[in-house]
């Protein structure tokens, strides 16, 4: 790609070019009328791909519609050169400037990611798993269903009812289990576990291990009999060999509590206790490893595991629908370890409206029993408020606002002290039982192994509105509760979508990268190994793999919060290098000049609409379009002053509002320091500005810009 | 500045406006066990946030730090009530109950009347004597103190 | 031989020597030395509730004078330590309330620099002595049930304190269990003892102190025993006007930790001061030694 075709348009006359240009020997420039005109763009396209391109003409951000590739340079020269009022000579400077740029940039190849594998990897044999499962198994393509304990069904399996009218659990789960049991597509694996995932996109080689297996039974219960260990299941005894009513419809051994005594082995041929190592190749995962509870013996105040009878939400519902305890009082208490900084910050959704479950639960069984709900909020979000009404207005439910300081035990009862704070008093309930609606948490060893970030909080994207088209393809869904807390029919209906997304992938040959990824020269970096960029990326896209510094191409979002962070210059961003910026702000500053870095998606927008409203700002302002003002490092704003410049400015999204997330924060912490360095080379601090420009505030810009045109150096 | 302002400027008071109002502290707090209620960690908090105004409960307040611990969102009950009484002070002046120990504090250096008697006892327990001093009071009087 | 700058404050000096007197035999035995400061006077605990400047000032004092003897900070009492703990933080974290402080100090040609630590007494027989070493001197070992009474000013606030775990501690405990005494378990054991409001509310003060005292007898316990001078007084010295007040009687004696300690160490009554105890006992409770120990 040496030959450099220069595209501009001159926007049907309106826009006056420069007399000279001629940018070098090796430049192709073409004028063109209209852009928008068909023929245009199919004479670009023909080059796209194949040489690097400038197209100067209306914004990148309409452009950016018509023309994709990171070989291509835009040029800004009717919003933010013509429409304000500038010349010729400016236009010059920006194409100029885009084609140094250009020239000094190493070509790019679009990442592409080959879907090599056309199976799927579903890791977890819940209601989400499941449904994932048995539709892209209807799409045709070959599904590898790994569930950790012996048995499918997850947490539902070993509920009785699901929320709100108390469904039981057998109408969703033996449909959905018996068609992922026919179909042929499906290759179930229980008792088994992700050991190691390598690979991406397309090719992922997954490790898995299956702790023993069996395969059919007779049911006749001699390896329960001679089984040494019991455990305690959510507040029922059982072995560690167990049967549930549900696949594979033999006995399965619990590996976590199993002491591998072979025992059973000895009572029936068909037990195996060998564990099996597979590698199998896939092109898409599935994680739908469901709900996980939060410990509730590190809320020591609540004395679960001191207690007997203070118990959780799932042992209080299990012992309690086998009639294995039959209290005349119960307090449950709501956000038991959640929205508290000590425990769980953030709120898990769901348990308010399982805590209204229970109660109702109680009642429909013992209208005599004393149920007690104490909460801080009701969150019965959306159409569950008419069942939070249901639970006031039919069952006499007691509710008490207030979050109980402390749980003691006086006797043979449980004393819940809490405020009651619509009456202002602190109380003493004395109750038989305690229920605690713990919150949930993610499973992070599970995301570390995958690559996904994994800091104790649910990943992001779920509540983000950057999760959008934005997002990278990708190859490992996260559906059902285990992206965020969620009910049985929100997590089917998650897991659709996630299936729908694995077919996506599977059905094509190759999938396209749209973002550019940041690279690791790992001679320069191993030299100096200083790992701050590690910490730098907001989605942990940078890793250290086999102690070497690694972008992770699936999650990196091209931002260059990494690329700017390395003062190595080991880190460089595909399509915005230093040497390629360096040299594009050389070849665009004239003395005098005031260099503008906007972001693409606040600050630049807002220049663009300063063009719209034809508003007038000086023309020595020569914008550079960045893809986040994290991106801006020291460097680039010293060769901006030493090309001239008398004033720099880096606008980009307000403080909370960062497309990036941290981009913003980090930018200004750079310049705050930087201004304190520019002094001792004798440049006025103030001509160096961070400012948060959003993109509406094509006023604030030109009164910024006008503002460090009037300063001096 | 208004109560709020004053709180918030303070190192102690920083956290005034974290709470939710969900009743842990005042749930486990002794004052509000034995005073039936009256004394409300929780309502002190709400009724200086929001009304800006502070009420003699304040002086029921163990110090016990219980509330503070437990509170979900690190809220600091307990310095944010200490600092009220500060304030309290300053407006309306020292409390009868606390005047007699700045009386003591000023004369001695203890809060109590620390002088021969106190130091014959220690002496026959063969302990060494302990001496006024008048440091207290200079720093009491510097700092306006109430001397 | 570890030596400390030994501070009393004021409810020890009046009423509570027998603390004192205590601490120094066994702290003797311990080989632990102990540098008086007569002129030490008041930690500056109560100012916190009048007098920002005051109250640092006054604690300022205190630690600077541990801090021209070059020792840190052993103190007995919990509210002392919970005053001078915190302020020393405080001002070694902020250093220009720090120099405020000094300017303030500078009138009583004193001067706080940050170069001492301030320690309550349990911590440091838990951290800097040790359950091994204690044990090493038990000679005697005590077989009673005792009711460990933690009290609220060397736990709490436990994000600055960053001792033991607040919310079940552990070192007065073994502590006690090193004398060869039962610690056991009773009811509302966080419970405070009151103290702060008694001179506020005194109705409310012994409403907290007996609800203790009651459940502690409830959960058979021989004694009680504090970490805390003010705790000694409302459960010991008190023990009489709270029984009037709630029309209850108890008759549990108290004992500071550390008077357990040295008789578990082979002193006797006279010498642990327990002639000075309020609340009647029969001597002989201590004398129940363990039959394999």
């Amino acid at each position: 790609m040496s030959v450099l075709k220069v595209f501009i348009c001159t926007c049907r006359g309106g826009i006056t070019l420069p007399k000279d240009l001629d940018f070098g020997e090796d430049v192709k420039v073409r004028v063109i009328e209209d852009i928008f005109f068909d023929k245009a763009q199919e004479e670009i396209e023909s080059f796209v791909g194949k040489e690097k391109i400038v197209i100067a003409g209306p914004s990148p951000r309409i452009m950016e519609g018509f023309f994709s590739d990171p070989n291509i340079a835009f040029v800004n020269i009717w919003e933010q050169a013509s429409m304000v009022g500038h010349g010729p000579e400016k236009i010059r400077d920006l194409i100029h400037g885009a084609v140094e740029g250009l020239r000094n940039t190493a070509p790019v190849e679009k990442k592409v990611f080959e879907i090599k594998n056309k199976d799927a990897l579903v890791i977890g044999g819940g209601v989400a798993g499941l449904e994932a499962a048995r539709h892209i198994a209807n799409a045709g393509f070959k599904v590898y269903l790994i569930e950790k304990k012996p048995f499918l069904g997850g947490v539902v399996a070993g509920l009785d009812r699901l929320y709100p009218e108390g469904t039981p659990n057998s109408h969703v789960l033996y449909p959905l289990i018996n068609e992922v049991v026919r179909n042929k597509g499906v290759d179930i694996l229980t008792n088994t576990e992700v050991e190691e995932v390598d690979g991406s996109l397309g090719d992922y080689r997954v490790k898995i291990k299956t702790h023993g297996r069996i395969p059919k039974g007779l049911m006749l219960k001699k390896c329960e009999e001679v089984c040494p260990v019991t455990v305690n299941d959510h507040g029922i005894k059982r072995k560690a060999i167990y049967y549930m009513p549900t696949y594979p419809y033999s006995h399965g051994i619990d590996f976590d509590s199993c002491t591998r005594c072979g025992e059973c082995v000895k009572v029936c041929e068909d037990i195996s206790l060998e564990e099996e190592e597979k590698e199998i190749e896939v092109g898409a995962i599935v994680v739908a490893t469901g709900l996980k509870e939060y410990d509730a013996s590190k809320i020591i105040e609540y004395g679960y595991g001191r207690y007997p009878n203070v118990l959780t939400q799932w042992e209080f519902e299990r012992r309690f629908s086998n009639g294995l305890i039959k209290p005349k009082s119960v307090s449950i208490i709501h956000c038991a370890g959640s929205r508290d900084k000590n425990h769980l910050p953030y709120c898990s959704r769901v348990c308010c409206i399982l805590g209204l479950k229970e109660a109702k639960l109680v009642k429909d069984t013992s209208p005599d029993t004393e149920v007690y709900i104490n909460y801080i909020d009701m969150r019965s979000y959306g159409p569950f408020e008419e069942f939070y009404n249901t639970i006031r207005e039919i069952y006499g439910v007691k509710f008490i606002q207030g979050r109980p300081s402390e749980i003691l035990q006086d006797g043979e009862e449980l004393v819940v002290r809490a405020e009651d704070i619509l009456l202002g008093k602190q109380m003493d309930n004395r109750v038989e039982y305690v229920v605690l609606m713990t919150g949930f948490v993610p499973d992070d060893e599970l995301f570390h192994k995958l690559g996904l970030p994994a800091d104790g909080c649910f990943p992001t994207e779920y509540v983000n509105s950057q999760h959008s088209v934005d997002a990278n393809p990708r190859g490992i869904f996260i559906a059902g509760a285990a992206a965020f807390p969620k009910g049985v029919a929100e997590s089917m209906i998650d897991a659709g979508d996630a299936a729908q997304g694995v077919i996506d992938v599977l059905d094509r040959y190759a999938v396209e990268k749209k973002t550019p990824t940041a690279r690791i020269n790992s001679s320069i970096c191993g030299e100096i190994d200083c790992r701050i960029c590690l910490t730098a990326c907001p989605y942990g896209a940078v890793y250290l793999k086999d102690e070497e510094v690694t972008v992770n191409e699936e999650l990196c979002m091209g931002c260059g919060i990494c690329t700017a962070t390395c003062a190595a210059g080991a880190n460089q961003l595909d399509g915005c290098t230093n040497n390629g910026m360096l040299a594009q702000i050389a070849a665009t500053t004239k003395e005098g000049d005031v260099v503008a870095f906007l972001c693409k998606w606040s600050s630049y927008s807002a220049a663009d609409k300063a063009g719209y409203e034809l508003l007038r700002y000086p023309e020595n302002v020569k914008i550079i379009r960045i893809p986040c003002t994290g991106r801006v490092d020291a460097q680039m704003i010293l060769k901006a002053f030493s090309s001239g410049a008398k004033g720099v400015l880096i606008a980009g999204c307000p403080p909370d509002g960062c497309h990036y997330f941290t981009g913003n924060l980090k930018a200004r912490k750079r310049v705050i320091a930087l201004k304190k360095l520019i002094e001792q080379f004798g440049i006025n601090p103030e001509a160096l500005a961070i400012e948060w420009i959003g993109k509406d505030e094509s006023k604030k810009f030109v009164e910024i810009v006008n503002r460090l045109n009037g300063g001096g150096r | 500045m208004n109560l709020q302002e004053e709180i918030l400027s303070n190192i102690d008071g920083r956290t005034l406006n974290y709470c939710f109002s969900c009743g842990m502290c005042t749930g486990g707090c002794p004052s509000a066990r034995v005073t039936d209620s009256i004394y409300n960690p929780r309502k002190i908090l709400h009724r200086a946030a929001l009304e800006g105004r502070l009420e003699e409960d304040i002086w029921l307040c163990t110090n016990c730090y219980t509330c503070q611990e437990r509170c979900p969102t690190k809220t600091k009950v307990a310095d944010l009530i200490s600092l009220m009484r500060r304030i309290y002070v300053k407006e309306k002046g020292i409390p009868g109950f606390i005047k007699p120990l700045i009386e003591n504090l000023g004369a001695c250096g203890f809060t109590a009347r620390i002088g021969d008697l106190e130091n014959k006892r220690r002496e026959r327990m063969g302990l060494p004597s302990v001496k006024q001093n008048q440091e207290v009071r200079r720093i009491i009087e510097k700092t306006g103190g109430g001397l | 031989m570890r030596e400390y700058a030994y501070f009393i404050g004021c409810t020890i000096p009046f009423r509570e020597s027998n603390y004192d007197l205590s601490t120094r035999k066994v702290m003797e035995k311990l080989d632990i030395g102990l540098l008086d400061m007569p002129d030490a006077g008041c930690c500056g605990l109560y100012y916190e509730l009048v007098n920002e400047m005051t109250h640092l000032a006054l604690a300022a004092r205190v630690i600077s004078m541990a801090e021209e003897l070059k020792r840190d900070l052993l103190v007995l009492c919990s509210g002392c330590n919970g005053s001078l703990y915190r302020v020393n933080k405080k001002l070694k974290e902020n250093p220009e309330l720090k120099d405020r402080v000094n300017e303030v100090l500078s009138e009583v040609d004193r001067e706080f620099k940050g170069t001492v630590e301030v320690k309550h007494v349990i911590r440091v027989l838990w951290e800097d002595v040790g359950i091994k070493e204690i044990k090493k001197h038990v000679s005697n070992p005590i077989n009673i049930k005792a009711a460990a009474h933690y009290g609220c000013h060397f736990l709490r606030p436990s994000d600055e304190m960053d001792f033991d775990d607040p919310r079940e501690p552990i070192s007065l405990d073994r502590l006690i269990e090193v004398t060869g005494a039962e610690s056991i378990d009773y009811f509302e054991k966080s419970l405070c003892c009151g103290g702060y409001v008694l001179a506020a509310d005194q109705k409310a003060a012994y409403m907290m102190t007996g609800t203790k005292l009651r459940n502690v007898k409830k959960a058979g316990a021989d004694i009680i025993v504090t970490a805390c001078p003010f705790c000694h007084v409302m459960y010991d010295a008190n023990q009489k006007a709270v029984e009037a007040e709630l029309e209850e009687s108890f008759g549990i004696p108290v004992l500071h930790y550390p008077q357990l300690l040295g008789l578990a160490m082979g002193f006797d009554l006279k010498e642990m001061g327990l002639e000075q105890n309020r609340v009647r006992f029969n001597p002989q409770m201590f004398n129940n030694k363990k039959e394999d120990e």
